[in-house]
C-alpha cells in the first residue's frame, strides 16, 4: 500500500514534469514560447500505417489513392477516413495504409449494407413497377448524397471479413428479368455508372414481356449489369408440393438451382455467385444445395440491411415499390445501425 | 506496471496537459500551411474524454507517424492499449455470461462493444456471426411453418382468406403475369410451361374461359404427342385434366378420353394374352389393369376370372403334391 502511494506520487511528479518539459520546449524537435508548445512545421509525414499530408492544388481523392494505395478505386478509403467527399487544396488529410476495421463497427455504430430490390420499370403495372422518372430520381439521390453503389459480389469479401466496404455502400438488384430492365433501368444505370445485378428465372427469359438472351448479353458485356440466377420457374422453393415426397422435392429443387445456373453460364460463360430465392424464401436444404453448387451468397426479400455478420445465404433485401416516394427510398438506405457503445 | 497505474498517469497527464495548453485552437476545416499537430492532440484527448478509446488511439498513432520519436505519444498509445485490453476483458466476461443464459441480445451488445474498441477481435466476430445466423434461420423457419400451415388450411377447408386490398391487387397483378407468360409459352409450343404457368393463374381466376382454353389446348397437344408415341397412360392423364377443367365441349373430351381408355385397356388385354402361358401372375396383372382402365372390357373380365381360377387350382395342386 505504502509503496503504491509512493509509486503514484512519483508518477504524478514525473508526469507533471514531462508536461512541463513539453511546455518548456524540451521535447523532440520543438522551439518554445512561454504558454504554447511549438511543433515542427511539416507538410508531409509517413509511417507504416499512415501518410499525413497537406494537400496541393491538383490533388484529388483518385490521384492520392492511386499514388499511396495503388488503386484509384480506393479513393473511398481516404474519403471515409477523413470524412470528406472531395479534396480541397491546403487541407490536412490522413491516408490510412492499412485498414484494421474490417467489420465496420465503430463508436458511431455498425456498418450495414442495404440491398435494394427492384422488379419492373415503367407505368401501368401498379406496385411492382417503378416509373422511369422515379428510378432516375432515386439514382440521382444516391449520386448527390455520395452513396457508393457497389457490385453484389463485393459483399462476399465483406462477409468473410477480408475486405472492408465504403461507409455508404449500397447494392442494386433487379429480379425476374422483365423487358423493362433493358429498356428503362439499364440506360439509366449506365448513365450513372452504377453496377447492378439482374436475377433471372430462366423459364421466363425470352418470353414476350421478358428480356431476351441477346439483351442479357449486351447488358452483361457492358460491365454494368451482372447476371445471376433466380430459379428456373419461380416457385416458392421452401415449400414442398402437396403430396410430394422428400425425394421428389429434392430433385425438383436441385433443378431449380442448377438449371438456371447452367443456362446463364452457357450463354455468358462465367460463374455464378449469388442466388435470389423466389419470393425470398429458403430453408436449410436449399442453402446446402447452394453451397454444394458453389454459390457464395443467397438473397431474400426480408427488408433490412446487412452487417458484416449477416448470414451469407440469407441476406436481406428491401423491395422498392412504384408507390414509394423519395422519403420511403431514403428509409431503405440504412448504412449505419446507430448505437452508442460509450 | 499495473494497468490502473497507467490509466491514472494518463488521466493526470491529460489534465495537466489541458492546464498547460489552454490556448490550443480547435482547428476545423480551414486552409493550413503545415500539419497541425496541436489540433490533432486536442482531438485525441477529446475522443478519450468521450470514452471513444479506439478513435483516440488512432489519433495518437497518427501523431506518432508525424513525430516517430515522441515519448509522450508512445506512452499514450501504451496506456490506451492497456485500457482497451481491460475493457475487452470486462465485456467478454459479460458476453459469455449472457450466452450461458441464452440472452443473445445482451451478448450481441457486449461483443459489439468489444469491436468498437478492438475492431479485429476474432472471438467477437465469430460469435456475432453465430448469433446473426441463428436469428435469420429461426426467422425463416417460422415463416416457412406459417406458409405451410396456411396452405394446409386452405387445402383442407378450401377456405380462401379475405385478402387486404393491397394484397389482392398484388396477387392479381402476379396472376396476370402468370397468364401472360403462359400464353407466351403456348406460342412457343412449350405445352408443359403453358400448363404450369396458367394453372398458377387459375388458382385465383378459376372461371377465366380464355385461360382454360389455353390450358386445354396445351393438354390436348401433349396428349396427342404421347398417343403418337404409344404412351397412352400419360395421354389419358392429360385428357382427365381436360375433362375436369373444361366447361365447354365436355362430352367431346369425355368421348376422346373413353376412346383412349378403351385403346389402352385393349393393349393391356393383348399383353395379358401373350404372356399367359409363360407367366400367369403377369397376365393377371395386365388384365387387372385393363379392367381398371376400362371396367367395360368384358373380354379382360372373363380372362381375369378364368386366370384367377386356374391359379387357385394350380396352387392347390402344388400344396397336395408330396415333397
Amino acid at each position: 500500500m505504502k509503496s503504491n502511494i509512493l509509486n503514484i506520487s512519483l508518477i504524478l511528479v514525473v508526469t507533471s514534469l514531462l508536461n512541463g518539459c513539453a511546455s518548456l520546449g524540451l521535447s523532440h524537435n520543438t522551439s518554445t514560447t512561454t504558454n504554447q508548445i511549438k511543433y515542427p512545421k511539416l507538410t508531409y509525414a509517413e509511417s507504416e500505417d499512415y501518410v499525413v499530408l497537406v494537400t496541393k492544388k491538383g490533388d484529388s481523392l483518385k490521384t492520392l489513392a492511386k499514388h499511396y494505395l495503388g488503386d484509384e478505386k480506393l479513393a473511398w478509403v481516404i474519403a471515409d477516413f477523413n470524412q470528406i467527399t472531395a479534396i480541397v487544396p491546403r487541407r490536412e488529410i490522413v491516408i490510412p495504409l492499412k485498414n484494421r476495421n474490417i467489420t465496420g463497427v465503430s463508436s458511431r455504430g455498425v456498418q450495414s449494407i442495404p440491398i435494394l430490390c427492384y422488379h419492373r420499370f415503367g407505368q401501368g403495372h401498379e406496385k411492382l413497377a417503378v416509373s422511369e422518372k422515379k428510378f432516375r430520381e432515386q439514382m440521382q439521390y444516391l449520386k448527390d448524397n455520395h452513396y457508393n453503389v457497389i457490385p453484389m459480389d463485393a459483399m462476399h469479401d465483406f462477409l468473410e471479413n477480408r475486405k472492408p466496404l465504403p461507409a455508404k455502400s449500397v447494392i442494386i438488384t433487379i429480379d425476374d428479368g422483365y423487358r423493362s430492365t433493358y429498356d428503362i433501368a439499364y440506360p439509366i444505370l449506365k448513365s450513372f455508372n452504377f453496377p447492378a445485378t439482374l436475377f433471372l428465372y430462366t423459364d421466363f427469359t425470352g418470353a414476350r414481356d421478358a428480356v431476351s438472351w441477346k439483351q442479357t448479353k449486351i447488358m452483361y458485356d457492358s460491365g454494368i449489369i451482372d447476371i445471376q440466377p433466380h430459379s428456373k420457374s419461380h416457385p416458392n422453393m421452401s415449400l414442398t408440393n402437396i403430396d410430394e415426397s422428400q425425394k421428389n422435392y429434392k430433385l425438383r429443387i436441385t433443378d431449380e438451382v442448377r438449371v438456371p445456373g447452367k443456362a446463364i453460364k452457357k450463354r455468358l460463360k462465367y460463374d455464378m455467385h449469388t442466388f435470389a430465392y423466389p419470393y425470398g424464401d429458403t430453408n436449410p436444404m436449399i442453402i446446402e444445395l447452394l453451397k454444394k453448387t458453389r454459390y457464395k451468397l443467397g438473397v431474400t426479400v426480408d427488408p433490412g440491411s446487412n452487417s458484416a455478420f449477416a448470414h451469407p445465404y440469407m441476406l436481406q433485401r428491401t423491395m422498392i415499390f412504384g408507390d414509394h416516394d423519395l422519403n420511403d427510398f431514403q428509409q431503405a438506405l440504412t448504412t449505419v445501425k446507430k448505437t452508442n457503445f460509450n | 506496471m499495473p494497468h490502473y497505474l497507467l490509466i491514472v498517469i494518463f488521466l493526470i497527464s491529460i489534465f495537466s496537459y489541458g492546464c498547460t495548453n489552454s490556448r490550443l485552437t480547435p482547428q476545423a476545416d480551414l486552409p493550413v500551411d503545415h500539419i497541425n499537430i496541436q489540433h490533432r492532440i486536442e482531438v485525441a484527448n477529446s475522443l478519450f474524454k468521450q470514452h471513444d478509446y479506439h478513435a483516440s488511439l488512432v489519433q495518437w498513432e497518427i501523431l506518432l507517424s508525424i513525430q516517430p520519436n515522441n515519448a509522450q505519444y508512445k506512452n499514450r498509445i501504451r496506456v490506451l492499449n492497456a485500457l482497451i485490453k481491460r475493457r475487452t476483458k470486462v465485456h467478454l466476461h459479460e458476453a459469455h455470461k449472457a450466452l450461458k443464459i441464452k440472452d443473445y441480445q445482451t451478448a450481441e451488445w457486449e461483443f459489439l462493444k468489444i469491436l468498437a474498441i478492438a475492431p479485429g477481435h476474432k472471438e467477437s466476430i465469430d460469435q456475432l456471426k453465430k448469433i446473426e445466423r441463428m436469428r435469420a434461420e429461426k426467422k425463416q423457419a417460422k415463416k416457412t411453418k406459417r406458409l405451410m400451415a396456411k396452405r394446409e388450411e386452405s387445402r383442407i377447408h378450401d377456405i380462401i382468406e379475405e385478402p387486404t386490398q393491397e394484397a389482392a391487387a398484388q396477387d392479381n397483378q402476379q396472376a396476370v403475369f402468370f397468364l401472360e407468360f403462359g400464353i407466351d409459352l403456348y406460342n412457343k409450343k412449350d405445352w408443359r410451361g403453358t400448363i404450369r404457368e396458367i394453372e398458377k393463374y387459375l388458382r385465383t381466376n378459376s372461371q377465366d374461359k380464355n385461360a382454360i382454353k389455353y390450358v386445354t389446348l396445351a393438354h390436348i397437344n401433349l396428349s396427342t404427342i404421347y398417343e403418337q408415341r404409344g404412351h397412352l397412360l400419360p395421354a389419358i392423364q392429360h385428357y382427365e385434366d381436360i375433362v375436369s377443367l373444361s366447361r365447354e365441349n365436355k362430352s367431346d373430351y369425355s368421348e376422346k378420353l373413353m376412346h383412349l381408355r378403351k385403346k389402352l385397356s385393349a393393349n393391356y388385354y393383348i399383353e395379358g394374352v401373350k404372356i399367359y402361358r409363360e407367366n400367369i401372375d403377369q397376365a393377371i396383372s395386365y388384365w387387372d389393369r385393363a379392367l381398371k382402365i376400362n371396367p367395360e372390357n368384358d373380354k379382360a373380365a372373363v380372362r381375369l376370372q378364368k386366370a384367377k381360377k386356374a391359379k387357385s387350382k394350380l396352387s392347390k395342386l402344388n400344396k397336395n403334391q408330396p415333397n
